[in-house]
């Protein structure tokens, strides 16, 4: 609970220079400012606590006039000589109740040896330390933080333009992030900063590094201080439970430059052991994670984003265009602190002190991979994760799943984690088991076509055997000096009937894919593409080809066997595979675009970078039996035209250039559809039912 | 058995119009065949002592070629050619590991069927 007993501005005073009762101010132990003549000159507000007297009750008076004559101590004549003193002093509280101070008292001299003041530093001696023993100094510390506070004071000024000197409104945040370190004391970074070196904090904002439970306090006391008129050198100063916070401003040639400083007492070091214990805690945790953990901290890349938000930067797209050098900045400046056993194993790493530099070598092998981390953080995402590829300190490449969370106000803001799952069996695992599909989808259409073709060869070669061997016999009978001419004309009647069961047999081949009974329900064509572009992904994927699909919206469903459909959609998308598979071309993409072609048809559109169909083919592709493949059956084009043409529409091929060739659908439209602009409901779309 | 032919042909086949074909060119080249729509017909018809060779065909319902002939090899009977339509490698191999004297391609080249047929004959 902070208690606010003291808050007062004060101005300079004759007898005391500024500094050094800011100096007294803030300590926690009783400060004493006497001057030459042994009068008080200034007494802080330890002074107060201890002795129970207000300043204005002191200054101007002799130490036995204010602790009365039977105070003992200090020895004035031995502080003169010698120029210090240390010991017990027994005085007395407001009421005259006895106190035991244990004080030491120093002369300060002015350049011609005389001395100027005394200072005296007390605190309550401890009844234990009076049986006999030395007394220890009283441990106190005092962390100061210089500020610069030019982007602060600006803001208030324009805001005090605006607002006609009403303060109240200013959002103390916004002043909060213009409040620069400009140094700080080494108790300050050793509580605060976690060690940090003064001069690593330079520029970094001081409301952070403040402690956390005197930040507000503290803030507001420097919105008072430097709404204060440049002219005055304001002090403020208040206790918040045990320690004592100050804000003043420095010399006036350097007017925005503002001190804070925050005494405490070990004493009650609690709550700082608390913090102790806490981070210990949190250490063990990280080492004891059985992932790879690193601890960064990323304060500048925070920082660099509250300045480009506060400059109105709004897309870091844009502005990581602009500034390319920022995320390499960023991974430059933003540094390990802190990293685990397993993530030294991961990078297969031995010196803890390789892992502890900026965090560049995390993104070596997918630099791309910082560029997204800062739009994240950029974006306020509390955590972001991507699979991404890291290189080891030996040089090999692992796939990982990175993980990054970012710390958020009032969190620890130097603790940004980041963690990574290796992944690497896995994915040549799925990468095997992807290649085996496809092999196996591969072999399960060559072995199905194997059945297909020795099934047909089978047909075909048993009455083509019958004919070569009747035609024989028939020239053998002719042969004869008496030709037997009834046994020839009834082998010949055989060698018909046989040239027509071949010709029957590659009929029934026609119908076995293009069903005789036609099913004609309502289909969308783009889910039937969708599909058929699924069905062939694995295929395509292991040729390396991209297939890409430009859909038209609010295509009318049309009238027709979606599986017979589907089989020429995959038909054409397996032949424009192969095409690519054998040219070997640098370009390999399909594309599928469906269109309104006129208010009676659409057209479906298949391209491919396959270097198209030499010209003496062009006339005979969808003829039967035909093909440009060492192992083709040429059944694919012919079927893909009977199923067309059954659907009462056409298709054709042509070359795109040199690039490729397109094949491309025409599909006619139901008739309502044709004389209604607007699809009938038997016809409308039904709702998309995508996997 | 007729006089003027020395041998029987046994042609196996379950395609009428083939046994036909090939019993009218045995019959323009005055060599006896008889002609089976299966392995089993032929095996039950009692007439495998009669015959000097028989062609059969590799696939067919019921015992198939490959079994008619492994078969007749066990009991010491007449040379086996086997004919087909189509033909892997595998299968080769297995028509000439099962001891096979032949193996025909449908359609049937003239030449080596009679080749065979000589070949079958008896001293």
């Amino acid at each position: 609970m902070e208690q606010i007993t003291n808050l007062k501005r004060r101005q300079t005073t004759q007898r005391v220079d500024i500094l050094s009762a800011q100096i007294a101010d803030a300590s926690n132990e009783s400060v004493i400012i006497y001057d030459a003549d042994k009068r008080i000159v200034h007494w802080n507000h330890a002074s107060q606590r201890l002795y129970g007297r207000p300043i204005t009750e002191v200054v101007g008076k002799r130490s036995q006039e204010v602790f009365g004559t039977l105070a003992v101590g200090p020895d004035w004549n031995e502080l003169q000589a010698g120029g210090s003193w240390q010991g017990l002093a027994q005085r007395t509280w407001s009421d005259n109740t006895p106190i035991l101070a244990d004080v030491r008292l120093r002369a300060l001299r002015d350049e011609r040896g005389l001395i100027t003041h005394f200072i005296e530093h007390g605190a309550a001696a401890d009844a234990r330390i009076v049986e006999g023993h030395a007394p220890t100094a009283y441990k106190d510390w005092i962390a100061v933080w210089s500020i610069d506070t030019t982007g602060a004071a600006a803001l208030l000024e324009q805001i005090e333009q605006i607002r006609d000197h009403s303060l109240t409104a200013v959002d103390p945040s916004l002043i909060a992030e213009h409040l620069r370190i400009s140094d700080m004391n080494v108790a300050a970074s050793k509580l605060f900063a976690g060690g940090t070196s003064p001069s690593a904090m330079i520029g970094r904002s001081a409301y952070r590094y403040w402690p956390q439970k005197h930040r507000d306090k503290l803030l507001e006391l420097s919105i008072e201080v430097l709404s204060a008129p440049q002219s005055e050198k304001p002090f403020m100063t208040v206790e918040a439970g045990t320690d004592i916070l100050s804000v003043w401003r420095g010399t006036s040639d350097h007017p925005n430059l503002i001190s804070s400083s925050v005494t405490g007492s070990w004493s009650d070091p609690e709550k700082y052991w608390d913090l102790a214990a806490s981070e210990q805690r949190y250490r063990n945790l990280i080492n004891n994670v059985p992932l790879p953990v690193w601890q960064v901290d990323a304060r500048i890349m925070s920082d660099v984003i509250h300045r480009l938000m506060s400059n109105g930067v709004l897309d870091i797209d844009v502005h990581l265009k602009e500034q390319p050098d920022l995320v390499r900045f960023a991974s430059e400046a933003v540094v390990v602190t802190e990293v685990n056993d397993s993530a030294m194993r991961l990078f297969k790493g031995s010196s803890r002190e390789d892992f502890l530099q900026s965090v560049t070598y995390l993104y070596s092998a997918t630099p791309e991979a910082a560029v997204r981390v800062v739009k994240a953080h950029f974006n306020g995402s509390r955590n972001y994760s991507e699979e991404m590829k890291i290189r080891t300190f030996d040089g090999e490449l692992r796939e990982v799943l990175f993980y990054v969370t970012f710390p958020q106000i009032p969190e620890k803001l130097d603790k940004t984690l980041i963690m990574m799952i290796d992944v690497t069996e896995q994915r040549r695992i799925e990468q095997q088991l992807r290649k085996i599909e496809s092999e196996f989808a591969h072999a399960a259409r060559v072995s199905a076509l194997g059945e297909l073709v020795t099934s047909i060869a089978h047909e075909v070669r048993q009455p083509l055997s019958v004919i070569v061997t009747d035609a024989d016999t028939g020239l053998r009978w002719l042969d004869r000096d008496e030709p037997n001419v009834p046994k020839v004309k009834a082998i010949i009647s055989r060698i018909m009937e046989n040239a027509h069961r071949a010709n029957e047999v590659i009929r029934r081949i026609k119908d076995m894919a293009v069903k005789t009974d036609p099913v004609r329900t309502a289909v969308d064509v783009n889910d039937i593409i969708r599909e058929a572009v699924l069905l062939v992904r694995s295929e395509s994927q292991a040729h390396h080809i991209s297939v890409t699909t430009q859909l038209a919206g609010g295509l009318p469903q049309i009238m027709g066997d979606r599986v017979q459909l589907q089989q020429v959609v995959v038909n054409l998308l397996i032949n424009s595979i192969q095409a690519i598979a054998v040219s070997q071309r640098a370009s390999r993409s399909i594309s599928v675009e469906t269109t309104l072609g006129s208010d009676k048809e659409l057209t479906i559109a298949v391209r491919d970078t396959g270097g198209g169909i030499p010209g003496n083919d062009m006339e005979r592709i969808f003829d039967g039996f035909f093909s440009s493949k060492a192992d083709g059956m040429g059944m694919g084009l012919a079927i893909c035209r009977s199923i067309i043409t059954d659907h009462g529409g056409y298709i054709t091929a042509r070359n795109d250039g040199a690039l490729g060739a397109i094949f491309v659908v025409t599909l006619p439209l139901p008739p309502e559809i044709q004389n209604d602009p607007e699809p009938l409901d038997p016809y409308r779309k039904q709702p998309d039912n995508k996997r | 058995m007729s006089a003027k032919s020395p041998i029987t042909v046994a042609i196996v086949d379950d395609d009428l119009f083939l046994l036909e074909s090939l019993h009218d060119f045995f019959d323009a080249m005055g060599i006896a065949s008889k002609t089976f729509k299966s392995a089993d017909a032929f095996l039950e018809s009692g007439d495998l002592p009669n015959v000097h060779c028989v062609l059969a065909d590799l696939k067919m319902p019921g015992t198939n070629g490959i079994q008619l002939l492994e078969l007749l090899v066990k009991q010491g009977g007449p040379p086996v050619c086997i004919m087909t339509s189509f033909a892997d490698s595998r299968t080769r191999a297995a028509v000439r590991n099962f001891g096979a004297f032949g193996f025909l391609e449908k359609p049937i080249s003239s030449a080596d069927l009679l080749a065979f047929v000589s070949t079958a004959r008896p001293n």
